[in-house]
């Protein structure tokens, strides 16, 4: 009954990859623990290819498909180009407000309809607005998919949102914003990290502004709705215990009618420059009971070859209970209770991210020092290679890991064919990971993740000195 | 690689606020032609692994499940006591002997520990609950065998380093305050508190206090009298043979000793008189309001029928949130949730509503849910989507290997034959209206427990009407171990 809070929500998030398997191999297990390997230095682990199958209708739509019987379920998604950044000019915030109203019904159903489609049945459905994507995803025993599917491209064609219903979300959203950027602690770091973009519209973030949320109008909705949610920016990914024939056609039945529309799908054309002295910013937090600090770095979109070693250096400074970053703020010195490294690659440049909590009587330029000192060891020094065959492999098993699930798999295929461009970036990247050298952690570290290419926000607390632990 | 992270994350969960306040009833326009959803496909059998199981010398009863095509392989190993096994004195020790066990053992360092865990790609978690602790650990096949060795040496010779105490502590410490300031967690301890006179309704957690006060030989007691074979429940499970997991098992385990004094008697949970609590903390946002009644245990003959009457009380269809939600839009939601363990269980119905409408919001929970044995026995329709709901959610922990080994080990645990996943289903297709209205009479009509947390102020006085015996208690005196409620 009660929303996850911030906190749980990007505690979560960094394990969500968008790179999977759907049909595993089996691996050999030996059959006495008495001669289990040593804990440390083994032969890589190998990454077995997905397997999926994909098309595109007549009118544009992209269909992935991956057959896995396994359980009794079927994960559907239906993800569109279309996120954050794209938000009209003036309405920040706009993209995901238009996803909420896509849960208020349509001239077929009733608004409450995606819970009695989903959760009457055992299953379960929701949505999120990304900088690039807007996802909208159920799942349900496998003998419920032509329903979805019907309710989807019902969703896609027929939206009906009125002036009441559009005043009444709009006040959800922004009470959202007060929650989760004003009364969260931590909740405005995020939004200020967005300020390594001076040009970019990812600059503005997802979550947008209440003032141009309040000036958006049902017109903003319908021409939201003409502009972006159509068949031709779309897919649909379907995932789990299902028939390709049978599901084809009924992906054919419900979706192959709607029209392509002949005008053309805007699209972000604007190009960061690049950056050539370090920003810093410094903000006081009315709540926030620790000061913290966050460094952002530019770096190239997720259809580069240098994605991979970004997300292994991630793994390197930020996964685990052994990484750098735990090593050297938490446990040596103590400066930090949290920490958190994010290779966040996007289909435009994207951004590394490093993030720090301090603790008790430690201040935010602490954090950036010792911030900078763990990102300075990857330029200057060559990693261990018994370190980095660690990193790989927990990199390999975290994806092995998520996606266990029909819907992980659809989501991250989802993801890969819009913001990868490719659903093929599912086996390209663990792939790549295998083939890291700590050369190319060298390379990609001097190339990116130096001071002039860097954003600093530090955060500080209201009042000068830092309280003591919780009583 | 790609990810909206941070940002995507927030929006991600922002959505499951929408349509939150007014999805019930608007016009809809209706342009052009209409049509209705396709019918659902004839139901999917749902199989189950099947587990087998097998008890080693020592007394660990061993249960090993196979997932074909799983490259996870998960183990869960659950240990008996739990937090109602604390020192009367020092609650929290089950909880605080949990966390410690991966920060150094007699073999490795907790920097060695880490290391190695992420060497093999592997997790290691730990956790207490009111009957049991429960380690896990999961890893890709190949790197499996190395993170349960791992998992043994952490269960089985902790060092218990005082410099690790000293940071388990305050670790526990700061999870707790973060507890206490959410209103939904906090009225769900006092609700545990206020329905057990003894140590079933102590917080496992601690409090902290009582964290402060624990001292490491309490620890290694504790450690030395429930951390054992005999009474233990290994689960392994993934694409490997119930023999392969065996010698896994005996190999990681095999040489573990049974002590040679028995398991300390588990106390019996003892009901208190139920009441109405008021926790006032008037920082709240809104206030938690929750309506707890007893339930039956785990192995109990009626544990179907009480799912059943939970599952119709329950999800978005359920009747609570029908009335509070769908009609009445008094909250974003509303729904009860059924625990049961070993020696006790627990119905536990919540929602948050705005402070001032606590008496409208806690009148209709108490009419909903006394309504099944009461004047609104479920119908048959009614009933089938329920079940429906609950039989498609069990089916849904197959797709995690992870998830499925951890119901395997409880089911071991709670004593139920190994096939239970099917005989479950079984019995719960078996169960009918008239059941879940009989038992509802019983188990529902005996007046509840009442926790209301949140600002007092704006709703004290109409709740004293109805409630004249209203117990008041303010956030900052509030003592979850003591039954009283206050110092």
């Amino acid at each position: 009954v009660t929303p996850p809070s911030l906190a749980e929500s990007w505690a979560v998030q960094p394990l969500l990859r968008i790179v999977g398997i759907a049909v595993v191999a089996a691996l050999g297990v030996p059959a006495s623990a008495g001669a289990a390997p040593p804990a440390t230095a083994s032969a890589p682990i190998a990454f077995p290819p997905i397997a999926f199958a994909q098309r595109t209708l007549p009118n544009g739509l992209r269909v992935v498909l991956v057959e896995d019987h396994r359980a009794p379920t079927v994960a559907i998604d239906v993800c569109y180009d279309v996120g954050g950044k794209d938000d009209p000019p003036a309405r920040s915030g706009f993209a995901h407000l238009f996803e909420h109203l896509m849960f208020k019904g349509t001239s077929n159903t009733r608004p409450e309809s995606w819970d009695r489609l989903t959760e009457d049945v055992g299953g379960y459905n929701n949505a999120y607005t990304a900088p690039d994507v807007t996802n909208y995803y159920e799942v349900v025993p496998s003998n419920h998919l032509e329903r979805l599917l019907w309710a989807e491209a019902d969703r896609m064609a027929n939206l009906t949102v009125d002036e009441p219903n559009f005043v009444t979300e709009r006040k959800v959203v922004i009470g959202e914003y007060d929650q989760r950027v004003l009364a969260s602690p931590y909740g405005m770091l995020f939004e200020l990290a967005n300020g390594a973009y001076a040009v970019h519209p990812y600059k503005r973030g997802v979550i947008g502004s209440p003032a141009q949320l309040n000036a958006a109008s049902l017109d903003d909705v319908r021409a939201f709705h003409t502009t972006y949610y159509r068949p031709d920016n779309a897919v649909v990914v379907l995932v789990g215990d299902l028939d390709p024939a049978q599901a084809n056609a009924w992906v054919d039945r419900y979706f192959g009618p709607l029209r392509r529309p002949v005008a053309p799908i805007p699209r972000v054309t604007a190009v960061e420059p690049a950056q050539t002295a370090q920003r810093r910013v410094t903000y006081a937090s009315k709540n926030a009971p620790l000061p913290a600090a966050f460094v952002a770095y530019h770096i190239p979109a997720a259809s580069s070859a240098d994605g991979p070693v970004l997300d292994v250096i991630e793994a390197l400074l930020g996964r685990g209970a052994s990484a750098r970053l735990r090593t050297a703020l938490i446990d040596r010195t103590g400066v930090a209770s949290q920490i958190y490294a994010n290779a966040d690659v996007r289909q435009q440049p994207g951004v590394f991210d490093v993030m720090a909590i301090a603790t008790a009587g430690h201040t935010s330029g602490d954090l950036v020092t010792a911030l900078g000192a763990q990102i300075a060891r990857l330029r200057d020094e060559t990693v261990p290679s018994d370190e980095l065959e660690k990193a790989k492999t927990q990199e390999i098993s975290a994806v092995v890991r998520v996606l266990q699930t029909h819907d992980q798999v659809a989501q991250a295929l989802a993801r890969a064919v819009f913001i990868n461009g490719d659903p093929n970036d599912l086996n390209r990247y663990p792939n790549a990971y295998l083939r890291v050298t700590p050369g190319d952690v060298q390379r990609v570290a001097r190339r990116y993740l130096t001071v002039e290419n860097s954003t600093v926000v530090e955060y500080e607390t209201a009042s000068a000195t830092a309280p003591g632990p919780a009583k | 690689v790609t990810r909206g992270l941070a940002r995507a994350a927030l929006a991600a969960a922002v959505v499951l606020a929408a349509g939150g306040v007014a999805r019930a009833q608007q016009n809809i326009v209706a342009p052009g032609a209409t049509s209705t959803p396709p019918p659902p496909g004839p139901a999917r059998t749902v199989r189950y692994p099947l587990p087998v199981a097998t008890t080693l010398p020592n007394g660990l009863r061993v249960v090993a499940v196979r997932i074909p095509g799983s490259a996870l392989v998960a183990a869960d190993l659950v240990i008996p006591g739990g937090s109602i096994a604390d020192p009367d004195a020092a609650p929290g020790v089950a909880s605080l002997t949990v966390s410690l066990l991966a920060r150094g053992t007699a073999h490795r360092s907790a920097r060695e520990i880490a290391i190695a865990e992420d060497a093999l790609g592997a997790t290691l978690d730990g956790r207490a609950s009111a009957d049991r602790s429960e380690v896990t650990t999961d890893a890709v096949a190949a790197r499996f065998p190395a993170a349960l060795a791992l998992l043994a040496d952490a269960v089985r010779e902790p060092a218990f380093a005082p410099d690790e105490i000293v940071l388990a502590k305050q670790r526990a410490t700061s999870s707790v305050a973060l507890q206490s300031s959410s209103p939904a967690a906090l009225a769900s301890l006092v609700a545990q508190r206020a329905l057990f006179g003894n140590a079933f309704g102590r917080p496992g957690s601690g409090t902290a206090r009582s964290i402060a006060a624990i001292e490491r030989d309490q620890i290694v007691a504790y450690h030395r009298a429930y951390y054992r074979p005999n009474g233990a429940v290994l689960a392994i499970g993934g694409d490997l043979s119930a023999a392969d997991a065996f010698a896994l098992a005996r190999g990681a385990f095999g040489d573990w000793n049974a002590p040679g004094a028995a398991l300390p008697p588990a106390p019996a949970p003892l009901a208190a008189k139920p009441r109405v609590v008021v926790v006032d903390q008037p920082a709240a946002g809104r206030t938690a309001v929750v309506v707890a009644h007893l339930a039956p245990v785990r192995s109990a003959p009626n544990y179907a029928v009480a799912s059943a009457t939970n599952a119709m009380l329950s999800g978005y269809s359920g009747r609570l949130n029908a009335e509070i939600r769908i009609k009445r839009g008094l909250s974003y939601g509303a729904g009860s949730t059924f625990t049961s363990g070993l020696y006790a269980g627990t119905f536990v119905a919540s929602t948050l509503v705005e402070h001032a409408k606590v008496p409208e919001a806690l009148d209709v929970m108490l009419s909903t849910i006394g309504s099944l044995g009461g004047p609104e026995p479920p119908s048959a329709e009614e009933l089938s989507v329920r079940r429906t709901s609950l039989l498609g959610g069990q089916a849904s922990m197959i797709e995690s290997t992870t998830g499925l080994v951890r119901v395997v080990a409880g089911n071991a645990f709670n004593g139920l034959p190994v096939d239970e996943l099917d005989a479950l289903t079984a019995q719960l297709d078996a169960v009918d209206a008239n059941a879940i209205a009989r038992f509802a009479k019983t188990a529902l009509s005996t007046p509840p427990t009442i926790v209301l947390v949140g600002d007092a102020s704006k709703f004290i006085d109409a709740v004293r009407k109805e409630h004249p015996g209203v117990q008041v208690v303010k956030a900052s005196d509030l003592d979850l171990t003591s039954a009283t409620l206050t110092r």
